[in-house]
């Protein structure tokens, strides 16, 4: 669905974006991660059309970027902002026409919407006299109202609440079983672990991990360990369990590199009386800082 | 353009309802009343009853005095003035004179030196809370008995007398250079005119506001990024120009509607003779066409000083200086019409900002030719398109940067640059 090829991006001779490259798949939730200052915002707004690349290509299916506004690409930004004086409804439509919507079709969804938000008691309140999570709300109506084929979210579940950070999620799957590609971007690591399939971490205007999220996890990861037993077993052979710490009747540690989980716990249950097993995954939010901060060491 | 249109709609939509759209609607109505109200209080109030003495050195002119100020012109000057004759008082003149008004007894005392007719030497004393127009009244009362005394001395008959003072009844007519002559109508040449550049003042004093105020709202709210993820700079600013171009006309309308109202019902009111079908003359065209010019460029010029900009308090300064530029014509009204020839006319109506004001002074009360004026519209088209071209780039470059405010350097790269 979008292909990203050497882009680079250079302001008053600081490389923004560094021949950066990546692919999203149709359908899928792509994470875009990085510190800030890192260069998101900028691949975002290329994507956009709202700047150019100095050098490199996008293609949107088999379109380039440059044609920009004809691409029907739903964008969030991540500060957000409305026209505070007008009224909630007069604004959804007026976005949704210049996505290219009739009149006519923009008030219908415009009212399912505000519905499924719990917004139609605000629909001719002024935004400035709704609250920040709400404002939010209607910011993203602005964004999935014409259903587009690739969205942009940066950072949409700041500003609220678990219900409706539960909402939105639903939506974005919702989304996504309807073959939406889906971009986003966020510094919330646990949200990216629930929803996106790939991500793309980037520092200093360079790719510096991209894949399938499962893939990095196991390939960065320190997988954790913690097996309980019925007898108290004080430790481990290291061939099964690495930087062993031992509890009451428990002992936790790092599973070594070549050794599998299925072979481990066979090995286990053969030798010891197993009264329970834990595995952790490795958090995402930990291969970002190693990442990040291996890149700032070097 | 399609979506120019829906960006002019939702610009001319948000504001036609504010606030500061209404306020300047009234303004010149507020602006009227307060000049207005102060000149009617004078015309129409009561004014004091005035003591006056007159001092009469042998002229014997009390008795002419007290006739004049009878048939005083507005018929008020019996009831305002009560006249006293003293004689007699050379002697002790001074203290007699400060007693009187020391007193109350007289609020004006007047001497009238011998041989006033032929000298014309008088002497007024007042009370020192006394209005300067009260005592000009008075002296315009002597004047006119020592006029008349002197037209009498030339021993003219009543009907040499009325034929005298015969006021002049003038038609003035205009001829133009190709010899077409016209009646002068100060409504047409002088009013109207006036009136538009007022007008053309006012707008754009209000849609720089508005347009800087939105322009920066949208940057400050990043509103600006969902728009251009939808439309394109151009479109945005095509948009933004033509909404509030379109507030322009609608505020003109108004005024229009208004001058055309108080013309049919209402001109039995108003100081001047508003002549209605006048308004509707082959110039009403040219000051139009000048009029959206005008207001098309400050435009141009404001969108973009607004993408320039993080706040308006950071932007005021600019549009304050850029204003400049429409309220001078305005101190050049009497210059140029006194010296519609002149190097110093021709070289400030070449300057943009300036053109179309002159341009109105010199369609309607210099009767510019037809080719001048459209060459001057095609001159103004021209800087028009270029003014568009500089600015364009300049917003679509400065609109999505924060921070710093760009250097002259940075602005000349942007307009060189072509992405």
């Amino acid at each position: 669905m979008l292909k990203i090829k050497n882009i680079v991006k250079e302001f008053s001779n600081i490389k923004a974006v560094d021949n950066i490259s990546f692919e999203v798949s149709k359908g899928s939730i792509y994470g875009l991660l990085g510190p800030n200052g890192a260069g998101k915002t900028t691949i975002i707004r290329m994507i956009m059309n709202i700047l150019q690349p100095d050098s490199g290509e996008i293609l949107i299916g088999n379109r380039s970027s440059l044609e920009g506004s004809k691409l029907n690409i739903g964008y969030l930004p991540e500060e957000r902002g409305l026209y505070q004086k007008a009224k909630v409804r007069e604004t959804i439509i007026y976005f949704a026409t210049l996505q290219g919507m009739s009149h006519g079709n923009a008030s219908g969804k415009a009212d399912q919407w505000l519905e499924r938000f719990d917004l139609t008691k605000n629909e001719n309140s002024k935004i400035s006299e709704l609250s920040r999570g709400n404002q939010q709300k209607v910011q993203f109506i602005i964004t999935v109202i014409s259903d587009p084929k690739l969205m942009i979210l940066d950072e949409p579940f700041s500003g609220l609440d678990p219900v409706n950070q539960k909402l939105l999620k639903k939506i974005l799957n919702e989304y996504k079983s309807k073959n939406t590609t889906i971009i986003f971007s966020t510094h919330q690591m646990e949200q990216v672990e629930n929803i996106c399939d790939s991500i793309c971490l980037i520092n200093k205007g360079k790719v510096i991990k991209e894949g399938n999220l499962n893939e990095i996890k196991n390939e960065y990861g320190e997988n954790i360990v913690e097996v309980e037993f019925q007898e108290n077993v004080k430790i481990l052979p290291k061939n099964i369990l690495l930087d062993q710490k031992t509890l009451t009747n428990m002992i936790r540690g790092k599973l070594p590199d070549s050794t599998k989980i299925n072979e481990m716990i066979k090995k286990l249950t053969n030798e010891y009386d197993i009264k329970g097993f834990s595995y952790f995954k490795p958090k995402l939010e930990q291969i970002f800082l190693k990442l990040v901060e291996g890149e700032k060491d070097e | 353009m399609n979506n120019i249109i829906k960006i002019a709609k939702w610009e001319l939509f948000r504001y036609i309802r504010s606030k500061a759209f209404i306020i300047t609607l009234i303004i010149p109505f507020i602006v009227i009343l307060i000049a207005g109200v102060p000149q009617y209080l004078a015309i129409n109030s009561e004014q004091p009853v005035m003591n006056i003495g007159i001092i009469d050195k042998g002229n014997n002119l009390f008795g002419e005095i007290e006739k004049q100020v009878s048939n005083d012109s507005e018929g008020k000057g019996k009831d305002q003035f009560i006249l006293q004759h003293y004689t007699g008082v050379e002697n002790n003149e001074n203290s007699f004179i400060k007693e009187l008004i020391k007193s109350n007894i007289a609020d004006i005392v007047v001497v009238l030196e011998t041989q006033l007719i032929d000298s014309g030497n008088t002497k007024f004393y007042h009370r020192n809370n006394i209005g300067i127009e009260q005592v000009s009244k008075v002296e315009q009362i002597i004047f006119d008995v020592v006029k008349n005394q002197r037209i009498e001395n030339l021993q003219l008959n009543k009907d040499d007398l009325e034929y005298v003072r015969k006021n002049l009844n003038t038609q003035l007519y205009e001829i133009s250079e190709q010899g077409e002559m016209e009646e002068m109508d100060m409504f047409v040449k002088y009013v109207i005119p006036g009136i538009f550049m007022f007008v053309l003042l006012l707008g754009i004093l209000t849609s720089s506001q508005l347009l800087v105020t939105s322009v920066i709202e949208e940057r400050s709210n990043r509103i600006i990024e969902i728009l251009l993820s939808s439309v394109n700079t151009k479109e945005l600013m095509a948009g933004k120009i033509l909404g509030i171009g379109l507030l322009g006309i609608i505020q003109i309308s108004f005024y229009l509607i208004i001058i055309i109202i108080l013309g049919i019902f209402g001109s039995s009111y108003l100081p001047i003779e508003l002549n209605i079908s006048q308004l509707f003359s082959f110039k009403i065209l040219w000051y139009l066409l000048f009029f959206i010019l005008g207001y098309f460029m400050y435009s141009t010029i404001y969108v973009s000083l607004g993408s320039l900009f993080n706040n308006e308090r950071d932007a005021q300064q600019t549009i304050g200086f850029f204003s400049l530029f429409a309220i001078i014509p305005m101190y050049f009204i009497s210059f140029i019409m006194t010296n519609p020839e002149s190097i110093i006319t021709k070289v400030l109506t070449l300057i943009p900002p300036i053109t179309p004001f002159f341009m109105i002074i010199h369609i309607g009360m210099l009767s510019a030719p037809w080719y001048y004026s459209l060459g001057m519209a095609f001159y103004l088209i021209l800087w028009i398109i270029g003014i568009t071209f500089i600015a364009s780039r300049v917003f679509k470059t400065a609109i999505l940067m924060y921070g710093k405010r760009p250097t002259f350097p940075e602005l000349f790269r942007w307009i060189r640059s072509s992405k």
